[in-house]
């Protein structure tokens, strides 16, 4: 049976054919003169990357060396592998790594003046073989661009230098001038000119720039969006830019206006596409379990669907607990066909899931693996340990932009020393309660009682000067303000009521709290003096540490609920 | 010919127009500022005389094309080396003209950033130029310089090279013309006085089409087939049967193309977009995903195609994007909407969450009294169940951290100041929406519980 690339995708892309075709439609024959550039946009994880890889990989990278080229004709045999051995016609950036316009020069360059990447490794382009644990194939190609890297290295003279937009459009032209094998190919089949009479000149293969997750372009590279969207005038060549971001093509546009782009949108999948393609996950050799998995990809579309739009997370969400869900059914302690009992059992997953989704705290087979392994099963029970085995994931917050530690090192939290815990809490109380209170809070009074008596004062003032708006710029909200130390080694000593021991020294505890990124210096390190810092620690944790110490800090606290 | 033949090639051709690679048939409305650029460029090739101009217009107004539509003539006339920068297929260039009697430089200020690339390509191109057939007289070539994007010249240091054309042209050292184009009205503002001094004020401006019937007609010329399109040899006596069934389908597929124009419809969707901007290239832009859909099968331009390729281009996307909003984006973007109708207009994570909080709170103190009423239950999770049976919950501050930082994604958030840094919860954010559009948001959303619109629609 033959099957051509056009099935082929159409089959890999479930609810996306009338993407791919408008896609084709635009690229029309390989000649052909195109949209000086295409915006592609929609959502994340629509298929943006994936679709328009794919669709450039069938069309121009040679397709795929299965063997269902039998049926091709001989013609079309050729074709593919001279494609597959020529310079690619396409070249697919990514904004993230090309950060800069140099770097997008030159990866493109780089990549139209090299065969395409080689179908071996073909899950990337189908997704069929799909592993749930998403970020797998990003990291395969990351592995491939860095290879690429290295080879620039070795061998330089595949590597050429283009630092500005002047030479870039330069290279445009020399790249789309260089007639090659293939460009002889089209004029010797007769595929294009049909009637060439006594027309000579032609137009040689259409080349592609593709640029994924472009709305970096804005912060890396804003003057060359301009440049891009007319590119073509500007070399002169048939030559298509392809922007895939997920925002709306107003954000990219310039004061000064300029081309704009045929803007083509990846909409949100229906229920029945995302079960289409739901159902690609299951692997081949469960496929007995068909019916099973069909039915609970229903129940879980139903049941997050409306909290949970991205479609990897719902994949994530199938491949984590599906195991969990026909673990019964292959323990033999509920029938296939009892659906309510299977449900109910699902059901405190789901609960848990719920509270977890997007987090992404452990990796799927981490999940099963653990809750597999617990005989109970059960999983609130098992929720404790997540907190803790967590930790390490949680603090490796993606892009260096760390939230506040909450689940973080709860671990380390409990292993600091004593005294440096007290110094925690203190800087804890000195990020956010107002100075002027410190007083009233803090200071030493002899006795116990009349300490008490104050601090029920200070509650009852707590209550004044709220009003509606206020209440919303309470520094509990607004997050920690920096103190100097001597302020927080003031409310230290207050705290602890007793005698600091003499080989304590606070300024080495303060620095392993600071390395510990624990408190944050907000004053320059060569500054030695008035040193400021700023708490990083959540109130949950504090709230964990004080009770660990005995220490009451909700009675310290100005304005916490 | 096939069919298929003869679509490919009208698919090629009417691309080829769209996409600008080709020039359009006729100017129109132009014809007086093309006289006057061309009568310029003229008198510098055939007497000599050195010249500057700038062609002031908006956007896709016709000032590239102008240029490029003189350029050809001049070219056919006097015959030159030139290549069109603009890759156009020159097939019915006279191939026996070898006489070559003048140059012309492109430059373009989104290509040419500053003044030593500005040299290193005029060089590049002179040579090229020179190269090819200079013979060896010392004759003085003319040179015509054409500036695209002009006002971007004027921003490179001290203006120079500005000044040194301008300079030469004034001077008459060497014959050339000088031509910018800028989209920029106030460009001559933006000159050096010595700069300004030497150019010669000469202007012309472009104007998009001011009439509809104008407009129709670029319209309607984008889409015609010529005999050139579909390779018609009309000087030849020919009688093939290919050439009969090209001239046929050309005359099927131009009435077509008329009718398409008196389609209600369709002169809607045209109508609107000159309405709405004048622009032809916003014409163009509805034109190619019709065009690319030509085949065998459907070898004609339908109306029908273009009411949703008017769709997809015109609608903002961002209603399409605001449908993948999730029900927990949805609450943060309303208790961001109360945060501001109180004119709290920065705000951090913690004030939404504090918010939705409250708001969360107070629908499970009321889910809990309803159910001692009626079975709705608080389920284990602190979720409730609305009356519509649908369970909100209250979800933990990590996962509404992630809603958060989705919505900043999608920049429906933005920082309010460049430069706060710290920990994300209490980085202070703006909303790139206003209350009515988040309402309306929540009135569009596919699936939003009453409990939540309700709360949407409350005010302060
Ligand atoms: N229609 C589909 N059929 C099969 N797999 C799909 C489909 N749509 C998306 N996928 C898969 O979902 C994953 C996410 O898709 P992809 O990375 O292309 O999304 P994206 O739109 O580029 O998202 P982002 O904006 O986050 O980059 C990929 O593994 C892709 O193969
Ligand atoms: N008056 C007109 N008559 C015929 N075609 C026109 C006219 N105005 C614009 N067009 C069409 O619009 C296209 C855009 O025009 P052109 O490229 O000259 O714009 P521009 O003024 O140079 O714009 P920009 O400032 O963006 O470079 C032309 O290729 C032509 O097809
Ligand atoms: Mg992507
Ligand atoms: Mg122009």
């Amino acid at each position: 049976m033959a099957t051509s690339p056009l099935q082929l995708l159409h089959e890999a892309f479930p609810g996306r054919a009338k993407q791919i075709d408008q896609i084709l439609g635009f690229m029309g024959k390989p000649w052909a003169a195109t949209p000086p550039s295409l915006l592609i946009n929609g959502n994340s994880s629509l298929g943006k990357t994936a679709v328009l890889k794919a669709t450039l990989s069938a069309m121009l990278g040679g397709g795929s060396d299965s063997g269902s080229s039998s049926t091709h004709i001989q013609s079309e045999q050729q074709l593919q592998e001279l494609r597959r051995r020529l310079p690619s016609r396409y070249a697919f950036l990514d904004c993230v790594e090309c950060h800069t316009p140099r770097l997008i020069f030159e990866h493109a360059i780089y990549q139209l003046r090299n065969p395409p990447p080689s179908q071996d490794k073909g899950s990337i382009i189908f997704p069929s073989t799909h592993t749930p644990t998403a970020g797998m194939s990003e990291k395969k190609e990351a592995t491939t661009v860095s290879r690429k890297r290295k080879r620039m290295t070795t061998s330089p003279l595949d590597w050429n230098r283009c630092e500005n937009v002047n030479d870039f459009v330069e290279w445009c032209r020399k790249i789309c001038d260089t007639k090659d094998e293939l460009d002889e190919f089209h004029e010797t089949h007769g595929n294009h000119r049909v009637v060439s009479g006594s027309i000579s000149k032609h137009q040689n293969e259409t080349r592609y720039l593709v640029l994924d997750r472009a709305e970096r372009l804005r912060d890396t590279a804003p003057t060359l969006i301009s440049v891009l969207m007319r590119l073509q005038e500007l070399t002169g060549r048939n030559i298509c830019v392809v922007l895939i971001t997920t925002i709306v093509w107003e954000k990219f546009r310039s004061k000064t206006g300029g081309y704009e782009p045929i803007v083509l949108n990846f909409p949100q999948y229906t229920k029945s596409e995302t079960v289409a393609i739901l159902r690609k996950d299951l692997p081949a050799e469960e496929e007995e379990d068909l019916d099973l998995y069909m039915r609970f990809v229903d129940l879980v579309y139903d049941v997050f669907q409306r909290n949970c739009k991205d479609l990897n997370e719902i994949r994530h969400l199938v491949a984590l607990l599906f195991p969990l869900y026909i673990k019964p059914v292959k323990e033999g302690k509920i029938q296939k066909h009892e659906g309510l009992k299977l449900h109910r059992h699902i059901q405190a997953y789901f609960v848990e899931a719920m509270d977890k989704l997007y987090l992404r705290e452990i990796s799927s087979t981490e999940w099963s693996d653990r809750t597999l392994s617990t005989a109970s099963g059960s999983l609130s029970g098992g929720s404790g340990s997540t907190g803790g085995g967590a930790g390490g994931h949680v603090s490796a917050a993606p892009g260096g932009d760390r939230a506040l530690t909450t689940a973080l090192d709860v671990q380390n939290v409990f292993d600091l020393p004593y005294y440096t815990k007290f110094i925690l809490i203190a800087s804890f109380l000195a990020s956010y309660n107002p100075p002027r209170l410190d007083m009233r809070y803090f200071a030493k009074v002899s006795s116990t009682g009349s300490k008490m008596t104050k601090r029920s004062k200070v509650a009852a003032a707590k209550k004044h000067g709220h009003d509606s708006m206020g209440s919303k710029l309470r520094q509990q909200l607004l997050g920690p303000k920096p103190f100097p130390i001597e302020r927080m080694l003031a409310i230290f000593y207050s705290i602890l009521d007793e005698e600091v021991e003499e080989n304590v020294n606070v300024h080495t505890q303060i620095a392993s709290l600071v390395s510990l990124r624990m408190l944050q210096r907000v004053t320059p390190m060569d500054k030695l003096d008035s040193i400021k810092c700023k708490c990083n620690v959540s109130y949950e944790m504090i709230k964990t540490l004080a009770k660990s110490t005995r220490f009451e800090i909700d009675k310290y606290l100005y304005d916490f609920s | 010919m096939s069919v298929e033949e003869l679509v490919s090639l009208a698919k090629t051709a009417i691309s080829a127009r769209l996409a600008e690679r080709s020039l359009p048939v006729a100017l129109v409305g132009l014809e007086e500022q093309y006289k006057k650029v061309l009568g310029l460029m003229r008198r510098t090739i055939e007497t000599g005389e050195s010249n500057s101009c700038l062609i002031l217009g908006p956007r896709g107004t016709g000032k590239t094309m102008l240029v490029r539509q003189a350029l050809k003539d001049l070219e056919r006339q006097f015959g030159t080396s030139y290549q069109d920068e603009y890759g156009e297929d020159e097939d019915d260039m006279d191939v026996d003209v070898v006489r070559k009697d003048f140059m012309v430089v492109h430059l373009n200020g989104l290509v040419q950033t500053d003044d030593r690339m500005a040299l290193k390509e005029i060089m590049r191109q002179l040579s090229r130029e020179g190269e090819s057939e200079l013979g060896n007289s010392n004759a003085q070539y003319p040179i015509i310089f054409i500036l695209d994007e002009f006002d971007l010249f004027a921003q490179h240091t001290k203006q120079s090279l500005l000044y040194n054309l301008f300079d030469v042209a004034q001077s008459a050292e060497w014959p050339i013309a000088v031509i910018g184009l800028t989209c920029r009205m106030d460009a001559l503002e933006l000159l050096e006085k010595r700069v300004k001094s030497r150019f010669s004020h000469r202007h012309y401006y472009t104007f998009p089409p001011s009439d509809y019937h104008d407009y129709i007609d670029i319209c309607k010329n984008a889409l015609l087939l010529t005999p050139a399109d579909l390779e018609i040899q009309t000087d030849v006596m020919m009688v093939g049967t290919d050439h009969r069934t090209a001239e046929a389908f050309m005359k099927e597929f131009n009435q077509r193309v008329k009718t398409l124009f008196e389609d209600g419809g369709f002169s809607k969707v045209v109508q609107r977009i000159f309405d709405l901007m004048k622009d032809v290239r916003a014409f163009y832009r509805l034109c190619f995903g019709p065009v690319a859909e030509l085949s065998k099968e459907s070898p004609y331009l339908r109306a029908s195609q273009f009411y949703e390729s008017g769709l997809q281009q015109r609608v903002d996307n961002k209603t399409e994007l605001l449908k993948g909003t999730s029900l927990l984006e949805l609450s943060l973007l309303i208790a961001i909407k109360h945060l501001v109708e109180r004119e709290v207009t920065s705000f951090n994570f913690e004030m939404v969450y504090d918010e939705y909080k409250d708001f969360m709170d107070m629908a499970v103190v009321r889910g809990t009294m309803a159910s001692s009423a009626s079975s709705l239950g608080v389920g284990s999770g602190g979720s409730i169940a609305s009356s519509d049976g649908v369970s909100l919950r209250l979800y933990k501050k990590a996962v509404a951290l992630k809603a958060f930082e989705h919505l900043v994604e999608a920049e429906l958030l933005r920082p309010a100041d460049s430069f706060s840094k710290g920990p994300k919860e209490y980085r202070m954010m703006r909303v790139m929406l206003d209350a009515s559009q988040i309402s309306d948001v929540v009135l569009k959303h596919r699936d939003c519980p009453t409990i939540v619109a309700r709360w949407a629609a409350r005010r302060g």
